[in-house]
């Protein structure tokens, strides 16, 4: 079926004629004995009947083209599964070794170092910005319904509110403690997390990565 | 940046401009990394960030070190040197300098 | 100190350029002074450079241009393979390609290992020092 040429908003190059044959619609009148299918209308609760406006608009109102397009989700390198313990190459926390606990709506990676271990709290980070390693920890059931985008999207909006002038003169004011609810969470995760790692793996967690003299990154195996 | 412990980049030396017999091509400027001496070992590479710092004498944003963004662009040859570009083209006094070839972004 | 590794018919040797570099092979036949016909079991029989050989010490009792059964059995006969793995060459060859081999995890483990180890060692020398 060819899709006929839009004139304008509303309007195509084809007519009504062409647009049945187009369409095919001739075959199924055919298939159903020159008669268009029927399926029977669904008895409605009987709404209230609405009142028409009383006002129109005097001007058109421009409506938003509706967007068909889909995003695609931003695809999982293959050597990143829940548990792999990542490397940290940019940022704060750069060469730290943190578990990878699962792929937000976003894309984003959700990692966790865990906190107790490492320093590295529950935090987002870009795939692109990460080393996959072979290791991989054995997760327990872990409850990260609440660790979704929104979840760190307030606490940076919070962060990143510009500073006034006054707050200028008067320097930094003193370190706002964390919500209560953020650090709660973080310690529920540490301990849910604990239990599933070695004391070798801790020790793992807890070390930073670094290249060293004579260390060739394109020959190591990670 | 000073001081660091972790070293999360690979140095590279700046060989000059991509170039003929007479002609040169400032946009593009041909690296060499560090340990890399064959094409096959270079796939790493492909698409890393590059850092060229350098001094200035002026101090802007509290610091005397002033660095230009590129990335690797693609393979120059077959003996493991790279083409690279940088956001803003690379000053002629920058040839011979080292860079900073970055891990990121990373596809392992 | 005179030569003790010829280059003669039955020479076992490593393959060291190449896709194929740490392979064993056996001298099948000398070409010429520079080229030599190369076979091993499960191994294309074919002609490679002594430049890109390096002679070990084992040798094996064929004749020239060898069928390949006589080839594999002699070798396996001879045990080339764990002969040669256990030479001191050998050993360091394996260990080259283990530490090859390791992994981040793998890597931190022997660093933690090691530092283990020379702590144990500064502890009892510092203790005879005393």
């Amino acid at each position: 079926m060819a899709k006929a040429t839009v004139i304008a908003k509303g309007i195509t190059a084809h007519g009504r004629s062409k647009t049945y044959k187009r369409r095919g619609l001739w075959a199924i009148k055919k298939k159903h004995g020159g008669k268009f299918p029927t399926t029977p209308k669904q008895q409605k609760a009987d709404a209230p009947a609405a009142k028409a406006p009383r006002f129109y608009p005097a001007d058109d109102v421009a409506k938003p083209l509706s967007v068909r397009a889909v995003r695609k989700p931003t695809k999982l390198r293959a050597s990143i599964t829940p548990g792999t313990v990542l490397i940290l190459l940019a940022g704060r926390f750069k060469g730290k070794r943190v578990v990878f606990l699962k792929q937000l709506e976003s894309g984003l990676l959700l990692v966790t170092g865990p906190f107790k271990v490492n320093g590295v709290p529950a935090r987002r980070v870009n795939q692109a910005y990460v080393i996959a390693t072979s290791t991989k920890v054995e997760l327990p059931q872990l409850d990260l319904a609440k660790f979704t985008d929104g979840y760190f999207k307030a606490a940076e909006d919070k962060k990143a509110k510009k500073k006034g002038e006054d707050d200028f003169f008067k320097g930094d004011a003193e370190k706002k403690p964390l919500a209560a609810e953020y650090v709660a969470n973080q310690k529920a995760l540490d301990a849910a997390l604990l239990p599933a790692l070695s004391a070798d793996l801790k020790g793992y967690l807890g070390s930073r990565f670094t290249l060293r003299d004579g260390d060739r990154p394109h020959l190591l195996k990670f | 940046m000073g001081g660091e412990t972790v070293r999360l980049f690979v140095k590279g030396q700046i060989l000059g401009y991509k170039r003929a017999k007479a002609n040169q091509h400032n946009h593009t400027a041909l690296i060499k990394i560090d340990g890399v001496a064959s094409k096959k070992e270079l796939d790493f590479y492909l698409g890393k960030r590059i850092a060229y710092i350098y001094r200035a004498h002026t101090e802007k944003q509290g610091s005397k070190l002033r660095v230009i963004w590129g990335k690797v662009t693609r393979a120059h040859g077959s003996g493991g040197t790279v083409r690279s570009k940088f956001r803003k083209n690379l000053p002629p006094k920058s040839l011979g300098a080292s860079v900073r070839v970055m891990l990121y972004p990373s596809r392992v | 100190m005179p030569f003790k590794r010829y280059v003669e018919i039955g020479r076992v040797a490593i393959i060291n350029y190449g896709p194929e570099v740490g392979k064993l092979v056996v001298i099948s036949d000398v070409v010429d002074q520079n080229r030599a016909l190369v076979d091993a079991p499960g191994f294309t029989r074919r002609v490679e450079t002594f430049k890109r050989l390096t002679l070990t010490d084992f040798k094996l009792d064929i004749p020239r241009l060898a069928a390949k059964k006589v080839v594999n059995e002699k070798w396996a006969a001879d045990d080339i393979n764990g002969k040669f793995d256990a030479t001191a060459w050998g050993k360091k060859l394996k260990a080259r390609a283990d530490k090859a081999a390791q992994s981040d995890f793998d890597r931190y483990k022997a660093a933690v290992a090691k530092s283990k180890k020379g702590r144990l060692i500064r502890a009892a020398v510092n203790k005879l020092k005393k």
